[in-house]
């Protein structure tokens, strides 16, 4: 049925401790947008998870900084998975 | 010095990324002493200084707290953000981590947007030479048109380089305004290119609004174009400013922002900050030369530091770290310190008078009264030293954000978001910061909730208190003892907040991104550096309060006791006498005689009829002078050590008690008191290898401050259960006027009184139920402190429903 399995959007809060993905989106309103993109959380962006627990704060590394996003951010990340 | 317009002194603003090292930059400039550290968020608000250039020009120097954008979400964000809108700098330094360029430069290109004449200032140069970062910073330059100074902030020599550099920007600036428009107050930059050109949906919408916002009021001028775009962004601040305003209509704003999203597919601020970090993209392409990634040490660290199960333990463990150095290194030094002291003060001075011939009530006042004053503090400074030291080297080494990391869980457990753990780290330093820390925290209820807390968190000025006491009544547990409050403090927060989440501050912790700084191996001269910036002005305030509070209070209760030095010698000495055997003998009788002879004084009149208050947590009638110690305590808590140690040394001054017991030769020998110090340290320090095993039973203070304090403190507190439950009350009630300020000004009136009437009553109902249980067994006073419980719940369930909910978010 499914074609394309090989990429899905799923949110960032069910990435495993590390993987790599690709930002694809950002739910919720401008104002979570606006301190994610600060942060280069931005569509198009690998990002790394290095560590991420159901209900903890995700730790991400974006370029060159490591981000710290508190849990209930991390559900409006959206990235893609393969 | 000409006249006229030249004169005007040039305002330089240093702006830029949170933790990029401003206020080190700022310092370096200015000469400051402002707070440093290695988190996100240190400076909260606008600190003004000064700075000399080369030809002895002065420029006002202003630094602002970190910004990722010029939307501000948080007030210390707001501070930074209207500051740079209002147009007062002349030139913006605008500081970028040369470890990080990408997302810094994001900042760079909004500044841009600004029109403002910035200058780029690449820090942290010599870390990106250890990351094997290089960085072309003349084609930078070329790509942005402003000048780049790639330093060190930390480096002297880059600081004047940079300070150089300015200079002459500063004046090739001058030279161009007034070629075009004569002598200017303002150094705008003349041509204002556009820096990066928006998706045609969004420029037109731009164009079609810059001409209606002409007239929008803001301190810097021809910034239509960039609040245009901020409209765009969606920041909520600027759209209600130019809605209100009536520039430009709610419905039209929203119908652009519709039109563009369904014609691009993404909303309007998404798509502006796409192209922002694609214009830094290509910028960064071309000026970072080789960029080897390589697994950092601090990614080793951090897989252990923060690890899920490892992560608490670790935490605890460093703070019970905290605790043991501050304590047993610390306290290794008490002795030094009260002999060197002691000797010069006390003995010396009492000797010098005695020898001059001056009266003896001006040698009590000096040697017992200023001169115990200033021991006391001195025996304070190891253990604030020691305080200072380890606070400052857990803040420089990156642990204070990994720390909000770890305990978010906990945290959010109480409601609050993990990133409120950094203000209430801070606050074992000093309320004062902690409360500004809250800050950072962008929902009004995290911030009024960690403020709440935050007394809690035992300061540095309460501890002397504790050493004191711990001292006199706890001798070989004194560690534990000291320890054990720092315990109740945040016991007592955790239930605090707890109450608040069911009560007033009901619903979920904002959430929240947090960035994680890498972590630095501590410097031992910026260390040192720091803790010596603190600790004086610990002295200096601790020594002032105290000399203050010894003089007056020494003054006030002699007034109306003619009589006083005629006492009763024989049962002055017995009371000494039953002191120095250990035996709490002296009676209630005999502590009465004590102060009530001779008359009343206008504080023991005070003193005695505010004491009753006190009595149910085991402050005895004649121990009034407690009493008075926790009202001059709400000015400083420093100051209840003042205020005993001088009315309980008056008290034994006056027959000369006191004197006896550290001057016993009636010799003053320089030499020998000094070995006698030296040789103190050395002999606590021998004990140091058995005690690592022993958790706290650190002694608070050796044996020379211990007979003093034991014989003063004892005058008043008949037992260790009084001693300690007094402490209860000193570690939560009022906070310190310093504080209570700060917490006026963030949390609102309402808030702060609540604030403080809720931990002064919290005072009392602990340390009556302490008391009670441990020694006065009164059921009638363990039942009035619950129903006060009961009556504080239901209080802030009351007001939970009252009190508008909207303003706290
Ligand atoms: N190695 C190195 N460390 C630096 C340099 N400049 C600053 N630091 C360190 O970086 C950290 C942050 O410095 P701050 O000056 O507090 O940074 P800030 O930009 O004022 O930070 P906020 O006030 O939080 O926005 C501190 O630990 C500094 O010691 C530098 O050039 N080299
Ligand atoms: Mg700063």
């Amino acid at each position: 049925m499914r074609l394309s399995m090989q990429q899905s959007t799923v949110p960032l809060s069910v990435v495993s401790s590390g993987e790599r993905v690709k930002v694809s989106g950002i739910a919720g309103g401008a104002n979570a947008r606006k301190k994610l993109l600060d942060l280069g959380i931005r569509p198009g962006e690998m990002i790394e998870v290095i560590s991420g627990h159901k209900n903890h704060p995700f730790l991400v590394r974006v370029g060159d900084s490591r981000v710290m996003i508190g849990w209930g951010m991390v559900e409006k990340v959206l990235v893609d998975q393969n | 010095m000409s006249e006229g317009i030249e004169t005007k002194q040039r305002v330089i603003a240093v702006a830029g990324n949170p933790n990029s090292g401003k206020t080190t930059l700022f310092n370096g400039l200015s000469g400051g002493a402002e707070r440093i550290g290695n988190w996100p968020g240190v400076t909260v608000e606008k600190k003004v200084g000064s700075f000399i250039m080369s030809e002895g020009s002065k420029c006002e120097l202003v630094d602002l707290p970190g910004i990722y954008s010029l939307s501000a979400s948080s007030e210390d964000e707001r501070v930074a953000r209207d500051y740079l809108l209002s147009g007062s700098a002349d030139l913006v330094v605008n500081i970028l981590d040369a470890n990080n360029l990408e997302r810094n430069l994001y900042l760079t290109v909004q500044l841009l947007e600004l029109g403002q004449p910035i200058i780029l200032a690449v820090n942290m140069m010599d870390l990106a030479r250890k990351n094997n970062i290089s960085i072309d910073l003349e084609a930078l330059e070329k790509s942005l048109g402003v000048p780049v100074v790639g330093i060190s902030a930390v480096e002297n020599k880059d600081v004047k380089q940079l300070s150089a550099r300015i200079e002459r920007y500063l004046s090739q600036l001058e030279s161009e305004a007034t070629r075009e428009r004569g002598p200017a107050l303002k150094l705008a930059v003349p041509v204002r290119p556009v820096f990066v050109q928006y998706p045609n949906e969004i420029e037109d919408v731009v164009e079609d609004w810059i001409g209606k916002l002409k007239e929008f009021p803001v301190g810097l001028e021809g910034i239509e174009r960039w609040i245009a775009l901020k409209v765009l962004e969606q920041d909520p601040w600027i759209t209600k400013q130019v809605t209100d305003g009536g520039f430009l209509d709610a419905r039209e704003v929203q119908n652009a922002l519709s039109r563009i999203e369904s014609l691009l597919k993404q909303p309007a601020d998404l798509v502006i900050a796409d192209y922002r970090y694609g214009f830094v993209h290509a910028v960064v392409g071309r000026v970072i030369r080789r960029h080897t990634t390589r697994r950092s040490r601090t990614d080793m660290a951090d897989t252990v530091v923060m690890n899920r199960v490892l992560g608490v333990p670790i935490f605890l463990g460093i703070m019970y770290a905290v605790f043991w150095i501050t304590m047993h290194i610390g306290g290794a030094f008490i002795d030094f310190f009260d002999i060197l002291f002691g000797g010069i003060f006390v003995e010396g001075a009492a000797i010098l008078f005695e020898n001059i011939g001056s009266p003896v009530w001006l040698k009590v006042l000096v040697a017992d009264g200023v001169g115990a004053g200033i021991v006391t503090v001195s025996t304070f400074i190891p253990f604030v030293f020691m305080m200072f030291l380890v606070l400052s080297i857990l803040e420089d080494s990156g642990y204070m954000a990994r720390a909000a990391f770890v305990m978010d869980r906990f945290m959010r457990w109480l409601g609050l978001p993990g990133k409120s753990f950094v203000p209430l780290m801070v606050g074992f330093g000093c309320t004062v910061p902690a409360v500004l820390a809250t800050k950072t925290l962008e929902s009004n209820k995290d911030r009024i909730m960690t403020i709440f807390l935050s007394p809690l968190m035992s300061c540095s000025a309460k501890l002397p208190v504790y050493v004191l006491f711990a001292a006199a009544f706890f001798q070989r547990n004194s560690g534990g003892i000291i320890f054990s409050l720092y315990l109740a403090g945040i016991i007592l927060a955790i239930l605090t907040g707890l109450l608040l989440k069911h009560t007033l501050f009901p619903g979920d912790p904002s959430s929240f991104v947090m960035e994680l700084p890498p972590y630095h191996s501590p410097r031992l001269r910026h260390v040192m550096r720091h803790t010596w910036i603190r600790l004086k002005e610990f002295l200096m305030r601790a020594g002032l309060i105290i000399i203050i509070a010894v003089s007056i209070l020494g003054f006030l209760s002699s007034i109306g006791v003619p009589g006083g030095n005629q006492k009763d010698a024989a049962a002055e000495t017995a009371v000494v006498d039953g002191v120095k055997t250990g035996v709490t003998e002296s009676t209630q009788a005999d502590v009465d005689a004590d102060y009530s002879t001779g008359g009343a004084s206008v504080l023991e009149q005070i003193g005695k009829g505010v004491s009753p208050v006190f009595r149910p947590m085991g402050v005895e009638e004649g121990n009034w002078p407690a009493a008075v110690a926790l009202f001059t305590g709400i000015f400083a808590k420093e100051a209840i050590i003042g205020t005993l140690s001088g009315m309980y040394g008056q008290m034994l001054g006056e027959d000369g008690s006191a004197l006896a017991e550290g001057d016993e030769e009636g010799v003053f020998r320089p030499g020998a008191l000094f070995f006698r110090a030296v040789r103190s340290v050395s002999e606590a320090l021998s004990g140091l290898g058995s005690s690592l095993a022993d958790p706290v039973g650190a002694q608070a203070a050796g044996e020379e401050a211990r007979r003093e304090n034991t014989s003063l403190l004892k005058k008043g507190f008949t037992s260790p259960v009084q001693a300690y439950a007094y402490l209860l009350f000193v570690l939560i009630y009022f906070p310190c006027v310093a504080s209570f300020a700060a917490i006026l000004k963030e949390s609102g009136p309402r808030y702060a009184w609540l604030q403080a009437g809720y931990l002064t009553l919290l005072g009392w109902i602990v340390a009556v139920v302490f008391y009670q249980l441990a020694e006065g067994g009164s059921v009638f006073w363990i039942g009035v402190a619950l129903a006060l419980t009961l009556g504080i719940i239901l209080l802030f369930r009351f007001l939970g429903k009252r009190w508008n909910r909207a303003e706290l978010t």
